[in-house]
């Protein structure tokens, strides 16, 4: 594991005064792209690319936001059923999507090229798959260069943040997002936020099966048997989560509760990208060490 | 008042609740060992956590099944007897509907509402829907039919703002279905503590009205002579059950089926007495509950929550419905034919079907013609026309067709079934498909559109072989295949919502579907329907004389020639056919062969062949004008065409049913 991030590191020192030649040689026009999900939406932006198009932006910018999008860019309506007339306007030369649309793609296709590419997988390796997608996306809208930009930088913050984290003695941690007063979902090794985990050297809590997407919905009463775990609650937290109310239940009885050992982090998009994974990864020693020396005090 | 329970329904409530808790008994049992219970159950050593499980879990959550399934009982048992409707319930009135639309706009708009109390934000909701309802059949002397009536369209318009709702608003949906599907879970005692005054204090009102309220057994004549105000009394009865309602749905969501279930298995057992039913629905709700919900957390085990309580009582009390029906006597549809089938006193107007063909040509016209694009409105013409109508002649044929066949669908159902509350959709065939789709998603994480045909095709065919098979046995009583229907559609309704609940994505797309999108329509999707409604719109008209004789009665119908059995077995067939060919183009949302016929009605089409056209026409007509507002009103996002039909509909068949008043 070492030597394999050392490697990595390497290959990043390598890569980065290179980049200025590639990006001279790669002055080829991108092409007019619509985005129907979005964490191929901070994909794309992240690689420089503004798309003339992008389904559900309000909410993008609500829920995901790892990226600004420009006012010029169009809303074209839905993720799932996003809006013929209004796409076909746009005369875009390629559609990015995921698996998840196939039902609509024979009508896509008849807009323009349609290409699915898919980060969450059965094989359950949503940030290695983001980085392959990225590379894949690239490709197609010929920007290889900023992907490898991207993708070393993105590889350097995931290398600094675990050697910032090493040595440290942190417990093993629960990636829950509050649903209502008494249900959680917790995010388990296949998710996004696990796939970092693994990266820097933590430990994820959640030892049970979750969903493709790599979460699984529970009681808060499923949380007892994790006693020395610390929790993160991811925002938003809503306002009857026990978190946010003076509560005396089974939450304030809870080991890590107790204990102090909870923490609020804020919003990363649960189905994202190497982006959503990089900022993820940049933040969290600092919320985990403060937590340490609160707790020391 | 006790010495005279009848001693069956006495066994039978006992033995439920004893089952019940010996269940839970044993199962806790496991958990904890029985010399820590009393320590656990007091005060918990912290750092035992199965102590903690059993005192913030365990406990409440087994004094919360039994206080819902005892309020829903009660309440239940109010609402059918003082509304003499045997189909009276939380559910099918729409006060559930009522709360949970409150909370789905607290959720979005006003969320910090929850911290105050997501309890009041439902009550709220459960008044506002239950004085409507009240208002509209108070205005016409509360006639049963009315307010079922009432209830479950007002239900349905809640519903589709709901599906709206969500649909614009997806990462909501998680939260909002864990609710909808009613989980027991609990982590303290606050939903006790909630729950247990506020029982007490309806059970008081209950006690204090129930002698008046035995009276209403009598006919109103007779009860007004004894010197009760029937409105005063009747307005608290329904004010008493719309609280236990509300505090039960708001505190742990929609718990369908007990409440309709209940008041049944003690009148069945032998309590028809409504004091005997005050007394032991409750005790059977409260027993019911607790037994569902230990079978749900021994078959769900540390998933249980993926296995809403709410949503496996719909399961399990679906069945049990089923099994009871032909117990039952026909009391719905008997008071209802005369109201709905005795011809409206207006005469045709002039130039009717005119009109109605130039209505669906200038909404066919519009849909076409008229757009909206980032920059603005504009007409389509040249060059754009020819663009744009690749994507909406597909749209307007399919939703034109749809709206056609369903328009005849709910003819047929409605006279065949002499009851104007039969519609598509309460006959479980859109589930059907719905559940067909299910299983695609389930098979496979990016199903083909092959696939999804198949198995929605599947789906409908299942249910209505079922349907089919159910009324050949009961010698196909018309009230019992519309209740069977209903049974069914919450049985399969259950599975879905436990399917959303888990918060998988996909359950966007299925949501999208079950909204009744013509989204996916394209040219080969209109020239199949075609292919399949051309044949079924031609033949159903042939069918207008034995149209015209069945809501006589079946003794007319005999007296006048009519081969009872066959006949209604190809009504029904046919009426399968028309359903199930625009469910999947549509989806289930199935609104237009509910306001078509009525429509058609309203207008003076008396006869069926007349009412047959006219209702195809309407239906047509409403579907392609809601599909093209749908795509208007909030572009570049879209709104499902069966959801604007049903928000359309709604409010016209309420007002309607006031004015008639």
């Amino acid at each position: 594991m070492r030597t394999g991030l050392n490697r990595r590191e390497c290959l990043a020192a390598l890569l980065l005064p290179m980049v200025p030649a590639v990006a001279q040689e790669d002055q080829r026009a991108h092409p007019r792209v619509v985005v129907l999900d979005w964490g191929l939406t901070s994909t794309i932006l992240s690689l420089g690319i503004t798309p003339a198009g992008v389904a559900e932006i309000d909410l993008y910018r609500r829920w995901a936001d790892d990226f600004p999008i420009p006012p010029n860019v169009q809303d074209v309506g839905l993720r799932t059923e996003p809006n013929l007339e209004a796409l076909a306007a746009l005369k875009p030369d390629l559609i990015v999507t995921t698996p998840f649309s196939e039902s609509v793609r024979p009508l896509l296709e008849r807009i323009a090229p349609t290409r699915s590419y898919a980060t969450y997988t059965p094989d359950g390796q949503p940030l290695n798959r983001s980085m392959q997608v990225m590379r894949e996306i690239a490709r197609d809208l010929h920007a290889e260069a900023q992907a490898e930009t991207v993708l070393a930088r993105a590889e350097d913050t995931v290398a600094q943040a675990r050697r910032s984290l090493a040595g440290r003695k942190i417990r093993p941690l629960l990636l829950a997002g509050f649903m209502d007063g008494r249900h959680v979902r917790i995010y388990g090794a296949n998710s996004l936020f696990g796939d970092v985990l693994d990266r820097l050297g933590l430990r994820n809590a959640w030892d049970r099966p979750t969903n493709v997407w790599g979460f699984t919905l529970v009681g808060i009463n499923e949380l007892t048997a994790y006693r020395s775990a610390q929790l993160l609650a991811i925002e938003p937290i809503p306002a009857d989560a026990p978190l946010a109310t003076s509560s005396q239940g089974l939450w304030r009885s809870l080991p890590f509760v107790r204990a102090g050992r909870v923490r609020t982090i804020p919003r990363y998009w649960a189905f994202g990208d190497v982006s959503t994974a990089e900022r993820f990864a940049r933040n969290l020693p600092g919320e985990l060490l403060s937590e340490e020396s609160v707790h020391a005090g | 008042m006790q010495a005279s329970l009848p001693s069956r329904s006495v066994a039978l409530a006992g033995a439920i609740a004893a089952v019940g808790l010996a269940w839970a008994v044993m199962r806790l049992s496991g958990q904890l060992p029985l010399n820590l219970w009393a320590q656990a159950a007091l005060s918990p050593a912290l750092q035992d956590a199965r102590q903690l499980l059993f005192h913030y879990a365990s406990l409440p959550r087994l004094a919360t099944a039994l206080l819902c399934g005892a309020a829903l009982g009660l309440a239940s048992t109010i609402l059918q007897h003082v509304l003499r409707n045997p189909l009276a319930s939380p559910t099918t009135l729409g006060i559930e509907a009522g709360a949970q639309l409150a909370l789905v706009i607290a959720t979005i708009w006003a969320p910090s509402l929850f911290g105050v109390g997501r309890e009041l934000v439902a009550v709220a909701g459960a008044l506002t829907v239950t004085a409507l309802i009240f208002a509209v059949s108070s205005a016409r002397g509360f006639s049963p039919l009315t307010l079922t009536l009432t209830g479950l369209v007002t239900s349905l318009f809640c519903g589709s703002l709901v599906v709206t709702l969500k649909l614009l608003n997806q990462e909501y949906i998680s939260s909002l279905f864990i609710w909808g599907a009613g989980s027991l879970a609990q982590q303290d005692w606050s939903t006790v503590v909630y729950l247990l005054p506020r029982l007490l204090f309806c059970i008081l009102l209950t006690a204090l009205l129930a002698q008046p309220l035995a009276v209403l057994t009598l006919s109103d004549q007779s009860a007004s002579a004894l010197g009760v105000s029937l409105r005063l009394l009747r307005a608290l009865a329904l004010f008493v059950a719309v609280l236990l309602t509300a505090f039960v749905t708001s505190s742990v969501g929609v718990i369908g089926f007990i409440g309709l279930a209940t008041p049944q298995i003690a009148r069945l057992t032998g309590a028809r007495r409504f004091q005997d039913r005050l007394v032991l629905a409750p005790v059977i709700g409260a027993g019911l509950l607790v037994l569902v919900d230990q079978a749900v957390l021994t078959v769900g085990g540390s998933f249980a929550d993926f296995l809403p309580t709410g949503a496996v009582t719909a399961l399990l009390g679906a069945p049990l419905l089923l099994w009871l029906l032909p117990q039952l006597k026909p009391a719905v549809g008997s008071d209802l034919a005369p109201d709905f089938i005795v011809p409206a006193t207006t005469g045709r107007p002039a130039f009717l079907f005119p009109l109605l063909i130039a209505g669906l040509l200038a909404a066919t016209a519009s849909g076409i013609l008229l757009g909206r694009s980032a920059q603005g409105w504009f007409v389509a013409h040249g060059e754009i026309l020819s663009a744009v109508s690749e994507w909406r002649i597909p749209r307007v044929s399919v939703a034109l067709l749809a709206g056609a066949m369903l328009g005849m669908a709910g003819v047929l159902l409605q006279r065949l079934t002499r009851n104007p509350i039969a519609s598509p959709e309460v006959l479980g065939i859109g589930t059907g498909v719905a559940i067909g789709l299910l299983a695609s998603m389930v098979i496979s994480t990016a199903p083909s559109r092959g696939m999804q045909l198949a198995t929605s095709f599947a789906g409908a065919f299942l249910v209505l072989a079922f349907l089919l098979w159910r009324s050949v046995r009961s010698r196909i009583a018309p009230d019992q295949l519309l209740l069977t229907g209903i049974a069914l559609s919450a049985f399969l309704d259950a599975i879905i919502v436990s399917f959303l609940a888990l918060g998988d994505p996909r359950a966007a797309q299925l949501l999208a579907w079950l909204a009744g999108s013509t989204y996916r329509a394209d040219g080969t999707m209109a020239w199949m329907l075609l292919a399949i409604a051309a044949p079924l719109l031609l033949v159903t008209p042939l069918f207008a004389r034995p149209l015209d004789i069945l809501p006589l009665g079946e003794e007319t119908s005999r007296e006048l020639g009519v081969d009872l059995g066959s006949t209604r077995l190809a009504i029904m067939v046919l009426a399968a056919l028309l359903t199930a060919g625009s469910v999947l183009a549509i989806g289930p949302l199935t609104f237009a062969g509910l306001v078509g016929p009525h429509l058609a009605r309203a207008l003076g089409l008396r006869r069926a062949f007349e009412q047959l056209i006219g209702a195809a026409l309407i239906g047509a007509t409403l579907m392609v004008a809601a599909d093209w507002l749908g795509r208007m009103v909030i572009f570049p996002f879209q709104l499902p065409a069966g959801l604007v039909a049903a928000l359309i509909g709604v409010p016209y068949l309420i007002w309607h049913l006031m004015r008639r008043g």
